[in-house]
């Protein structure tokens, strides 16, 4: 798995000045120029990623697409309507693919050709980084699909449209927005809301808090493990794997938290990305927790269509959908094998659990059990290993590393003649010669479940609302506590999102 | 009305519930169990019923019953025209 | 004043006080603990007895081949990883403490000068080094490495205005605070003989140090670092100016590490030694990467175990024995 290094992530020293200058522009201009200030800044964050092609991506993919919109929607030939929908998509897909993918397909085009001893030269072209890239190439084809359908109307400001793909805070990892919602949002006048500000600002620090001090700190462990998985066996692998469930969740959701935050102080409300995913009851709930906004879009544009396309087949139609659509989704997050299995672990599971569905509804009844607690723990138990089994193909270094933990995960911890003593074992090589950084990683994570389900109790599951409802007193000392622990117990050696690089 | 009735029917058979009405206004928020998953069983059991096809353009764009209802009476008005 | 200028103010204000909160909290936490850095490097550890009169400096190859105990009056303080640049400093705070000191010898060998190997550490990620080190630099070093980047961020932060970043990892400040004696464990710059156990030749594993030494990142040929010899040319200048003689020594390797070592790499490092010794009239050259010890003595490739150290610092001693009288 590639890391790439940006210049100015949520968690660095830049992002922190660029905030607020941007924020200060921002109110201090008028509402007109507002989005001029906006965009400026969405470029020139995107420009600090110092791949300067990816500008050229995203202003190509703006125009192209702001160009399709509007002239479908004048169309009124449906021959040519749908002919345009799939030159526009077609456009938008071929970008995408040239960023992520080529590397990819020549390498493996190239395997192909060795097998059957064909001497072709086939050009191996290097990774370019495609960061952001999926992210704004989806938010295009739905917008161009949700014109074709009528749903909505191009937008003609061409300033607001290229907001709509390249603001800031989602720019790089999301969520993915619909025109309808984001659009509109940019176009309201600006007043300022002192709730909005202090609540995105609680919310920037509460994500900044999940990547640098959880996060981040899960990543040592799994980082060693996954890095090197021939050096351990069993106990190790198994806790590497739980952590690496945590990281990438505390990872990915930390980030979107400083997205939201970040919007919030300009008025606009992101879309929420998750909802205690890991108490999901199964692989398909989990979806409807994690990456919502990724969910929401494939479920739509992928699923719905070809489950339609195929409802002849009844419950077959379905799990066959299913399949399809997350390798898909596998594939969107990368351009490796590992990708590609994990997301066809996820459509198999669903479809199982759509196949044996009803006779396992029938069978709850019989017993009674159906409205039973323990079976929804049971349930979210069984959910979360599945979930976390795919997790090994996602994380490891290939195919082969996957393989290799998945068969020694569960294998007794191997002897070690470099270790003299059983206890030097278990802080060298379960603890990983840091107990003491285990120890808070276990203490954070602790402390971050509690908190979570303090605010889960409340339907809005929101941790904003939760606070507000706090007294003053506790609320000034849970800002200064977290601010508190940020400053001391932050990891600050390399971390970059992991969603990066999608 | 004749086929708000018969649709009504093939809703009560889907969702295996006697007490549904269907009015215009209704979406899947407000029938219990209306998800992706018996959305299609609800369209196979239609396009059986009414004995039409929807093309995947309609299936997209149906927002509430009304919609449906209207497609529904769009194809079979048609279909007893050509007669 | 409109409601909403009237909320910016508000805001403003309870930003402001939090700063103010936050301030008055941490000030004397800062404030302690940057005297206690301060005060750390007066510590009696850094104090030998009048009778050393040898330091061992240098990276692994020191770490692991020179037994003090086989040396009389003499103390290890070489620590893995540590490049010329930091040696420097490190020997500047040593011999500052310890004016008795006569002799220094110093790890000298092909890596410590691969420019493709070292610049990386020096001027990139590699964090610790600079975390640990820091309190011994001064302006110049500092300048040098300096960057944005959080690896030398946070120690700068750190150590010029106290900010308790990652506080619970400093073992230095948690005994100052319960006023417990400071010892050598507690800097992570110290260093100190290691006596490694095992014995393990194993050629693709050599074969990957040695790509990592010589080939670096972009597989590009050997070329010496300037940073390395600059630094190691301040050490020796260092030195000369207290009349302390410097023994350059290349440790022992085995022979499948030294025959995957370029030629370039072997003829630079011949050439700089005569230079060094032309230029410096208190330096001396050991070269003990040929002693071809049996191969149980070896750790791995390029370092001896502590069979090998036995042997490696007896000669040692025998032959300064030699020089010194």
């Amino acid at each position: 798995m590639i890391h790439f290094k940006c210049i100015m992530p949520f968690n660095s020293l830049k992002y922190f000045l660029f905030l607020p200058v941007v924020y200060l522009a921002f109110y201090f201009v008028s509402e007109r120029a507002r989005w001029c200030v906006l965009l400026t800044a969405s470029l020139l964050f995107y420009a600090s990623l110092n791949l300067p092609y990816l500008l050229v991506v995203l202003i190509l993919v703006a125009m192209t697409t702001y160009g399709f919109g509007i002239w479908l929607y004048q169309t009124t030939t449906p021959k040519v309507k749908l002919a345009l929908l799939w030159s526009g998509i077609a456009v938008n897909v071929l970008i995408l693919v040239v960023m992520k993918y080529l590397p990819f397909l020549s390498e493996n085009l190239k395997a192909l050709f060795t097998l059957f001893s064909i001497d072709v030269h086939v050009q191996i072209i290097n990774a370019f980084a495609a960061i952001g890239v999926s992210f704004y190439v989806f938010q295009a084809i739905s917008y161009l699909l949700d014109i074709y359908l009528e749903k909505e109307k191009p937008e003609r400001h061409f300033g607001y449209f290229a907001l709509y793909l390249a603001f800031f805070p989602k720019l790089v990892q999301g969520p993915i927005e619909r025109s309808a919602d984001l659009i509109p949002q940019l176009k309201t006048q600006y007043k300022f809301n002192y709730n909005n500000m202090r609540s995105g600002m609680l919310l920037f620090t509460w994500g900044l808090f999940k990547k640098v001090v959880i996060a981040d700190r899960l990543g040592i462990f799994t980082n060693n493990v996954y890095d090197n998985v021939h050096s351990y066996q069993g106990l190790p692998l198994l806790i590497a794997t739980y952590f690496y469930a945590f990281q990438i969740y505390m990872d990915f959701s930390g980030y979107t938290d400083m997205a939201i935050g970040s919007a919030r102080l300009f008025n606009i409300n992101l879309s929420r990305n998750f909802n205690s995913p890991y108490l999901a009851t199964s692989v398909i709930d989990f979806w409807r927790r994690w990456h919502i906004t990724f969910s929401r879009w494939i479920l739509d544009y992928i699923f719905k269509p070809l489950q339609m396309q195929w409802r002849n087949w009844k419950h077959w139609g379905t799990a066959a959908a299913l399949i399809v659509t997350f390798l898909i989704s596998g594939i969107w997050h990368g351009a490796s094998w590992g990708f590609v299995i994990w997301g066809g672990l996820h459509g198999l599971f669903m479809a199982c659990s759509v196949i044996y569905k009803p006779y396992q509804q029938k069978l709850h009844k019989a017993l009674g059990i159906e409205k039973s607690r323990l079976l929804k723990v049971m349930q979210i138990i069984v959910t979360f290993h599945l979930v976390c089994f795919a997790w090994i193909f996602f994380r490891a270094k290939g195919l082969n590393d996957a393989w290799y933990v998945v068969t020694h995960l569960l294998r007794p911890v191997a002897a070690d003649a470099r270790y003299e003593t059983s206890n030097d074992y278990l802080i060298q090589k379960i603890l990983m010669g840091q107990p003491r950084e285990f120890f808070i990683v276990l203490l954070s994570l602790v402390t971050t479940v509690a908190v979570s389900f303090v605010v889960n109790r409340d339907e809005n599951n929101s941790l904003s609302v939760f606070w507000e409802r706090r007294s003053l007193p506790v609320r000034w000392g849970l800002y200064v506590s977290l601010v508190l622990s940020i400053i001391v117990f932050a990891v600050y050696e390399s971390s970059t999102f992991i969603y990066y690089q999608f | 009305m004749e086929l708000q009735d018969t649709l009504n029917q093939v809703f009560r058979e889907v969702f295996d519930n006697d007490d549904i009405n269907i009015a215009p206004d209704m979406t899947a928020n407000d029938i219990d169990g209306w998800d992706s998953l018996s959305h299609v069983n609800l369209i196979v059991a239609v396009e059986a019923k009414f004995n039409i096809r929807f093309s995947n353009k309609e299936l997209m764009t149906f927002k509430n019953v009304g919609d449906l209802l209207g497609c529904i009476r769009a194809k079979t008005t048609n279909s007893h025209d050509s007669l | 004043m409109t409601i909403e200028e009237k909320h910016l103010i508000r805001l403003m204000g309870k930003m402001l006080l939090f700063a103010l909160v936050g301030v008055v909290f941490l000030g004397p936490i800062c404030f302690l603990s940057r005297q206690g850095d301060r005060q750390s490097l007066t510590a009696p550890v850094f104090h030998f007895g009048k009778d050393i009169t040898i330091l061992v400096a240098g990276d692994s190859h020191a770490e692991a081949s020179v037994n003090p105990s086989l040396l009389p009056h003499s103390v290890n303080i070489a620590r893995s990883c540590e490049n010329y640049f930091y040696t420097y400093y490190k020997l500047c705070h040593f011999l500052n403490s310890n004016s008795q000191v006569s002799t220094v010898v110093l790890a000298f060998s092909w890596h410590n000068f691969a420019r493709d190997y070292q610049e990386p550490i020096l001027f990139g990620d590699v964090g610790r080094n600079v975390d640990s080190y820091f309190p011994l630099l001064d302006q110049p070093g500092k300048d040098l490495i300096k960057s944005w980047k959080s690896s030398y961020m946070v120690p700068w932060a750190r150590y010029t205005f106290g900010l308790p970043l990652q506080v619970y990892r400093d073992h230095l400040l948690q005994r100052q605070l319960l006023g417990l004696p400071l010892r050598r464990e507690d800097f992570d710059f110290f260093g100190g003989y290691e006596s490694l156990k095992t014995s393990n030749i194993d050629q693709e594993n050599i074969n990957k140090k040695l790509r990592l030494y010589y080939s670096g990142l972009c597989n590009s040929d050997f070329d010496m670092s300037k940073y390395m010899i600059e630094y190691l040319h301040k050490i020796l200048k260092l030195c000369s100016q207290r009349k302390i003689k410097v023994v350059l020594f290349n440790s022992p390797v085995h022979q499948i590490y030294r025959d995957g070592v370029p030629n370039r790499a072997v003829t630079s490092l011949d050439s700089l030694q005569l230079k060094l010794r032309s230029q410096f009239d208190n330096v001396i050259y050991i070269d003990c990467s040929n002693l071809q010890l049996p191969s149980e003595n070896y750790y791995d490739g390029d370092h001896v175990n502590s069979r090998g150290s036995t042997i490696l610092t007896k000669y040692l001693a025998d032959e300064l024995g030699k020089l010194i009288f």
